[in-house]
């Protein structure tokens, strides 16, 4: 009796759903929309380690490893090439410091500052855009099969003022960012690609960074090895990173 | 008969071998430098050369403890670059061992035992507040302030701390064996005093251990935006005065001495928007400053008050930007002294980005109150991922005076080459 009690169960769970009314895109929240997008970028606001490849255009590699405890906590450290080996960024909230091991004290910059080639700092170290911008959904009957967003900055200490991000609505999969200053002006733009089986869910493992005017300048960036982990707060405190 | 502190020195040594490490956890890594510069003025010769190298190795023993040593090597002739046209080039070759510490790292606190560097201070081009390491100071004219710097050998203890969004940090220094920086030839600063006049020089050497004491501590607070920190040193002053021993016409035969002086100050860097902005402020009590009064060389007690300001720019279309003014004053000058009551000065950075982490950079720096210039330009250029390229020019110029102008015969055209390997 209670078996088949249990089985009754699962099947309306299964069966309720398809009877529900399908929500229209329309009345999707748009700020929903990219929450989901950023999942599919990264393991979410869970704590986890991964590694990131950069290689620009003349095929320069450079390696990090980025301790990601949540939102505003990340450590970024450099592992290659060897004369950048042990630099290290760390995010926490929207202040940022870098400590490269010849300098030997962590300086206080900006999220704008270039990290490498046309990788900002916050483009590896704050890549949550629902915890940092407001979406609206803009209209466009070209492209019927992605959701066109409008992201604007949540106040001025983000790394870039307004994002035009495309969405596929089919698996709400990132695939295109267009990033403009605060002032307005276009900066780069990002293409989305190689989703891959990560942690049980598909994710983005490359984003491609070509600068806005100068095409020929691209930073290609690969995501890989993630993998959920526990850190201690000492490992975020600004003062420990010279050890 | 081995020295107790060299007795530590191998102890560490030994303990960072392959032997002694966890296998994963080790690694040995370094660079070497070349550098060949062209003089422009009346330097002794018209070339200088410099090259250095350091080799590392680092182990982790255990959960927490690791071991890290350096061996560094330098051979050059900057030393006398800085000389008058008549005195003689000296080539001079140094190995000396750098970083050697054991460390031990928990949860909420940090401590590092042996011969290290520790570096205080938010702002960079006058570095007022980095008073800890000892340093090369011909070095400073020509390389980061991290190539000057010397270990010392200290116990440092830094605890951390976190409540909300407010974190920070409470650091203990103390060290049995004062060091001390190499100086510039002392004829950079007593010329006008003493025209066509060869100093002789017997520094003083580094005190026996537990001989003379320092310690000090640096209590540190960021939250929103802010960083701020408060520290203190009570040290052998790095810098020396002079005492005559003997005299003649042509030669002068004197000695350092480094005076017990007491540093305090401040530090602070701060996000406005884009911007940041940093500032270090330091009183140092006590420093001897030497003077030629009634005829005779001596020296005097002062009051030394000194602090920088910065102001840097975002990234605008690969343009970044600093701003810098740094005044250095002492309460009381007496006649004829070996330096001015009041020193400012005024730099401008901008620097360029071309790609692939090829960087062209421009600096001017202004002397104020007795009007000096010194223009320093350089192509960064990284041609592969273990080699760096570096091509330059270096300008000093002002009036007599003024210290930019003692640093006339080192302006100079220069090339170096840096290549980082991991073994």
């Amino acid at each position: 009796m209670k078996k088949s009690l249990q089985s009754l169960a699962l099947s309306c769970l299964l069966i309720f759903p398809l009877l529900n009314p399908v929500v229209s895109y329309s009345e999707m929240i748009p700020n929903d929309i990219v929450k989901k997008a950023d999942l599919k970028r990264g393991l979410g606001n869970v704590s986890h380690s991964f590694n990131v490849m950069v290689t620009d255009q003349e095929n320069k590699n450079e390696i990090y490893h980025v301790y990601f405890k949540d939102v505003n906590n990340t450590l970024t450290e450099q592992t290659m090439p060897e004369r950048s080996r042990g630099r290290k960024l760390l995010m926490k909230d929207y202040d940022i410091w870098l400590f490269t091991p010849n300098i030997k004290k962590a300086i206080r910059i900006s999220l704008e500052q270039k990290l490498s080639g046309q990788v900002s700092n916050g483009d590896i170290a704050r890549t949550n855009y629902a915890e940092d911008y407001d979406a609206t959904i803009i209209e466009d009957k070209k492209d019927a099969d992605n959701f066109h967003l409008d992201l604007k900055a949540k106040n001025k200490k983000v790394t870039y003022g307004r994002i035009e991000y495309v969405v596929s609505k089919k698996d709400y999969a990132p695939l295109e960012a267009t990033f403009f200053a605060l002032s307005g002006k276009p900066l780069k733009r990002a293409k989305f690609s190689d989703f891959k089986m990560i942690q049980g869910a598909t994710r983005s493992t490359k984003m491609v960074i070509t600068d806005y005017l100068q095409k020929d300048k691209q930073s290609t960036l690969i995501f890989q090895d993630h993998k959920p982990e526990k850190f201690s707060d000492s490992l975020f405190n600004k003062e420990g990173l010279e050890f | 008969m081995i020295k107790r502190s060299h007795l530590l020195s191998l102890l560490i040594i030994f303990a960072a071998t392959p032997a002694m490490a966890q296998t994963s956890q080790y690694q040995m890594r370094g660079y070497l430098f070349a550098r060949l510069t062209s003089y422009t003025q009346e330097a002794s010769r018209n070339y200088g050369q410099q090259t250095r190298g350091q080799i590392e190795q680092t182990g982790q023993l255990s959960t927490g403890l690791s071991a890290l040593n350096q061996l560094r090597w330098s051979s050059n002739s900057i030393n006398a670059d800085l000389s008058r046209a008549n005195t003689p080039k000296k080539e001079t070759f140094e190995v000396y061992l750098g970083e050697n510490f054991l460390k031990y790292k928990s949860e909420h606190w940090v401590a590092q035992l042996g011969y290290q560097e520790v570096v205080w201070g938010e702002a960079f081009g006058f570095n007022y507040a980095d008073l800890i390491s000892p340093k090369d100071l011909r070095e400073t004219l020509y390389s980061d302030a991290d190539i000057a710097r010397r270990p010392l050998l200290l116990a440092n203890v830094k605890t951390f701390f976190s409540l909300g969004d407010l974190s920070g940090s409470l650091q203990l220094l103390y060290s049995p064996e004062p060091r001390f920086s190499q100086t510039l030839p002392l004829e950079i600063y007593a010329e006008h005093l003493f025209p066509s006049t060869t100093f002789n020089v017997t520094r003083e050497k580094t005190p026996q251990l537990f001989k003379e004491q320092e310690f000090g501590g640096r209590a540190s607070l960021s939250y929103a935006g802010l960083d701020f920190s408060v520290f203190g040193f009570s040290y052998l002053d790095r810098d020396p005065h002079y005492v005559l021993n003997t005299a003649t016409l042509s030669s002068i035969n004197v000695h350092e001495v480094h005076n017990k002086v007491q540093s305090t100050g401040l530090a602070l860097a701060k996000t406005l928007g884009d911007f940041v902005f940093r500032t270090d402020a330091v009183f140092t009590k006590n420093k001897m400053v030497n003077t030629f009064q009634n005829n005779t060389l001596g020296f005097y007690s002062t009051d030394f008050f000194n602090y920088v300001l910065s102001l840097d720019s975002p990234t605008y279309n690969d343009y970044s930007g600093v701003l810098i003014f740094a005044d250095s004053t002492m309460k009381e000058v007496a006649p004829l002294s070996f330096r001015n009551k009041s020193e400012k000065y005024a730099i401008a950075k901008l620097t360029k980005t071309l790609g692939s982490d090829k960087t062209i950079e421009l600096a001017y720096t202004h002397e104020l109150e007795h009007t000096g210039r010194s223009l320093q330009t350089f192509l960064n250029w990284p041609v592969s991922s273990t080699t760096d390229l570096k091509f330059g020019a270096q300008l000093y110029s002002g009036e007599t005076e003024s210290n930019l102008k003692k640093y006339k015969n080192i302006s100079s055209l220069f090339f170096s080459l840096k290549n980082y390997f991991q073994l």
